[in-house]
């Protein structure tokens, strides 16, 4: 096999593949990458057997060719080179050799005959939708998913369509995240739940990408394809729990706060929090604030209030910071809408003005 | 051990031979027969990373090794399954007991044990069903169904609240499916019903939506009496019975009424419902709550006394479901003190646990009977003797004396100031009536639920 292509390219797909393939102790072939370059292009494989992605490497394709190499010696080859003149990959003997302006390498070579193949979903009809909807809406809500492995439903982020949106879900039990994303196409999702872990290098895959995908979605088994990029991954084949009926559909009490002062207010929460995370959070109607308490015994005590809109009657509540701070960061409005229904039931976030993302999150007990 | 299976472990013996360690393991450690049918041997295999790379690389010597063993065998097919052995984690009664301080409370998420085909939750089973005098019949019937899909059909069960007539159903669907793999079973409450229905005309699905329904071979629909008064409904339900009756599928249907007495029930599904057969579920006897006890118990793991048995089938007369309730207290009870309860404790327990015996007034009691009758109650205090009053006034008495143990005096005072000659007329003409009116026995056990008696 012999390769021309520009350093960018190869960093740009190393980049995107790298965290695919990890240290498999049971089968060491997977540590590697899989390049085969033919006819006119190149196409990277890797795979940890939950994943597999084929990612086309744009080349010119001088002689063809298959070998597999180490991923990670590859990226920390790739990551230390600079400049923006072009490499080649060349096949020697056993080892591969990559040249560049200024530096020339040999890298052994693994046997590729045992790399495997990636599935193809067959039984399903594609759906064709923007690989940004799909990241976006992924990324508002898989820091939800649980990361246990004993409910792999919940370790999951779920994707269906009703109407004309798509809507993503993960929870952990604790809390919940739910995104509606309005799409063009009537495309028709049926309830596919994807692991967590998956999903991730789905996003990581697909960032920066653009354009519509091809999406197929069998019984165990789902693809994602774009111009440049093949994914599958595996998908859990079970239900996922009923989430709707849990979501309060009233409040007695309604907070607006400014996001940008609840963050900070975080963070000096943060400081004093205990090993549970935990912070009192109390509405006083009358002053028109919430208050945040927390305290660590080897620390100290803080309250801090931020300035709020109150509809409702004073209420008082636990809750852990953490699942505060991470819906922050996925909001985009400037203000936070909170909903209390009672002490110990759910409380729902949102944010003001946006009806497609809605957070819940249960309350400590105490 | 099957033959399938015998052929598949030597198979897989001779790959671990020929490959290396890392692949075997990989691509073979976690593969098991499925079955041997006309030549082809299906293989189970976790994955479908596993299936792929088993059917490009190593097919030719699977193949090569089958045919070997078994010259009929022609070709191999792969199967994404999980494996026979289910994982169920054991689920201890330590979890619900040790509520960590400082742990976020869990949102109530539900359904993750219900099988995604078939809609039925795996936990159902005969193995945890308690039968006694209250349920026989119920019970037979299912189990002639389990046997021969069709030969009671439809197949009604109804009765009170909390006494397993969902445990019932869904776990005849799950024997069903278990031993007819072809066949395509489908439980759902009547309010999912409905759900999916207006979700289908909502989206312009409804063809979706019907043949859905009517591709199923065993369709079990529980609490049916959510119909009531939902015309529209009744009216897709009546079209689908009629197909899946006539391609002779197997219909049950659960209630907490028998069909003659749900209110705003067409007529004509109604005399559809009664084609099959109609069992009820009763309140479980004495015997019955104690074996009861006793199967929850050993399956839950908590240790109880007999006496405590004894003590708790002799006073929770009530449903099924609250002896689980109270069971669960004891439980985590046990659980805390590392010991057996004793009966005195749970003396205490139910204290907090049973919801205390009705107390109905008699005014209550005679409103509700007449609402049963669909008469204004004011009529059964009047002289009229007008005979549907007449009846239902009797009935009243019957009932009064009966089931609450008010004296004939009592019962003539409150009903319209009579005499206490008349109740006892009315007491035994009713008594009479019942040896040989089987309807009215339904309907005094209708009341009998309804007044929770």
């Amino acid at each position: 096999m012999k390769i021309e292509t520009t350093l960018e390219n190869v960093q740009g797909v190393i980049a995107k593949i790298q965290k695919v393939s990890s240290k498999n102790l049971s089968l060491p072939v997977l540590e590697n990458v899989l390049l085969t370059a033919q006819g006119k292009e190149c196409i990277a494989r890797v795979t940890n057997l939950h994943v597999g992605v084929e990612v086309t490497l744009p080349v010119k394709v001088i002689k063809e060719g298959e070998i597999a190499v180490n991923l990670s010696v590859l990226a920390q080859i790739t990551s230390s080179l600079t400049g923006n003149g072009s490499v080649v990959l060349e096949t020697e003997g056993t080892t591969l050799r990559i040249s560049t302006d200024s530096s020339d390498m040999q890298v052994k070579l693994a046997a590729h005959n045992d790399f495997p193949t990636l599935p193809k979903v067959e039984d399903g009809t594609p759906i064709t939708l923007p690989i940004e909807t799909l990241i976006d809406g992924v990324k508002s809500v898989m820091y939800s998913a649980s990361l246990s492995d004993i409910k792999p439903e919940i370790s999951s982020v779920f994707i269906y369509s009703e109407n004309n949106e798509l809507v993503f879900v993960a929870t952990d039990s604790f809390r919940l995240a739910e995104r509606r994303v309005v799409v063009d196409t009537k495309a028709e999702v049926p309830g596919v739940i994807i692991p967590v872990k998956n999903i991730q290098e789905c996003v990581k895959v697909f960032s920066g990408s653009t354009g519509d995908v091809s999406i197929i979605i069998g019984k165990n088994q789902l693809s994602i394809q774009s111009d440049s990029v093949y994914f599958t991954s595996r998908i859990i084949d079970g239900n996922y729990p009923e989430y709707q009926k849990i979501i309060p559909t009233e409040s007695i009490t309604d907070v607006v706060v400014l996001k940008d002062e609840l963050v900070k207010a975080l963070r000096l929460v943060n400081v004093f929090s205990d090993n549970f995370n935990q912070i009192t959070l109390s509405v006083d109607q009358k002053a028109g604030k919430i208050t945040m308490h927390s305290r660590n015994t080897d620390v100290g005590e803080n309250h801090t209030t931020v300035d709020a809109a109150v509809k409702g009657i004073d209420i008082e509540m636990h809750l852990n910071h953490k699942y505060l701070g991470d819906v922050l960061q996925s909001l985009a409005t400037d203000s936070v809408q909170f909903s209390f229904v009672d002490k110990g039931k759910p409380c729902v976030l949102r944010g003001v003005g946006d009806p497609s993302f809605l957070y819940l999150i249960m309350p400590m007990n105490r | 051990m099957s033959t399938a299976e015998n052929t598949w472990k030597t198979v897989l013996t001779e790959v671990e031979l020929e490959i290396s360690r890392p692949n075997f393991n990989t691509w073979f450690k976690k593969t098991f027969a499925i079955k041997q049918d006309d030549g082809i041997f299906y293989v189970g295999v976790p994955n479908e990373f596993n299936k792929e790379w088993l059917h490009t690389k190593f097919n030719d010597m699977i193949l090569e090794k089958l045919s070997s063993l078994d010259p009929t065998i022609t070709s191999v097919d792969y199967l994404v399954k999980k494996s026979g052995v289910t994982e169920t984690p054991e689920v201890t009664n330590k979890k619900s007991s040790q509520r960590v301080v400082g742990q976020s409370e869990v949102l109530p998420l539900e359904n993750i044990e219900v099988d995604k085909s078939s809609n039925l939750n795996t936990r159902y089973s005969f193995n945890s069903f308690v039968v006694g005098p209250f349920n026989e019949l119920a019970y037979s019937a299912a189990q002639a169904i389990i046997k021969k899909p069709g030969v009671y059909n439809p197949l009604f069960i109804y009765g009170a609240t909390g006494l397993g007539k969902t445990h019932l159903i869904q776990a005849t669907g799950n024997k069903i499916q278990k031993d007819n793999e072809h066949l395509s079973v489908f439980y759902t409450s009547s309010e999912k019903f409905s759900q999916d229905y207006v979700n289908a005309l909502k989206n312009n699905r409804i063809n979706l939506f019907k043949n859905k329904y009517r591709g199923y071979d065993v369709l079990i629909m529980d609490d049916i009496q959510f119909f009531s008064g939902k015309e529209k409904l009744q009216e897709e339900l009546f079209h689908l019975f009629n197909i899946l009756y006539d391609k002779g599928k197997q219909i049950i249907f659960s209630s907490d009424k028998h069909p003659n007495y749900i209110v705003g029930l067409e007529d004509r599904l109604r005399s559809r419902f009664s084609a099959g057969m109609i069992v009820d579920v009763t309140k479980p006897d004495y015997e019955s709550r104690a074996a009861l006890l006793k199967t929850k118990a050993t399956q839950q793991k908590i240790p109880l006394s007999d006496e405590v048995v004894d003590f708790l089938a002799t006073n929770l007369e009530g449903n099924i479901r609250e002896l689980e309730g109270i069971l669960n207290a004891i439980g985590i009870q046990t659980d805390l003190r590392g010991r057996k309860v004793s009966v005195h404790e749970v003396k205490m327990l139910i204290k907090n646990n049973v919801k205390p015996k009705k107390h109905l007034a008699i005014e209550e009691i005679v409103k509700m009977i007449a609402e049963f009758y669909s008469l204004e109650p004011g009529k059964i205090y009047d002289k009229t003797r007008k005979k549907e009053i007449v009846y239902v006034r009797q009935i009243v008495m019957y009932i009064l004396r009966e089931y609450f143990n008010i004296s004939y005096p009592a019962i003539g005072k409150e009903i319209g100031g009579r005499d206490h000659t008349t109740v006892i007329h009315s007491y035994e003409k009713v008594q009479e009536h019942l040896k040989d009116d089987p309807n009215l026995q339904q309907e005094i056990d209708q009341l009998r639920a309804i007044l929770d008696v």
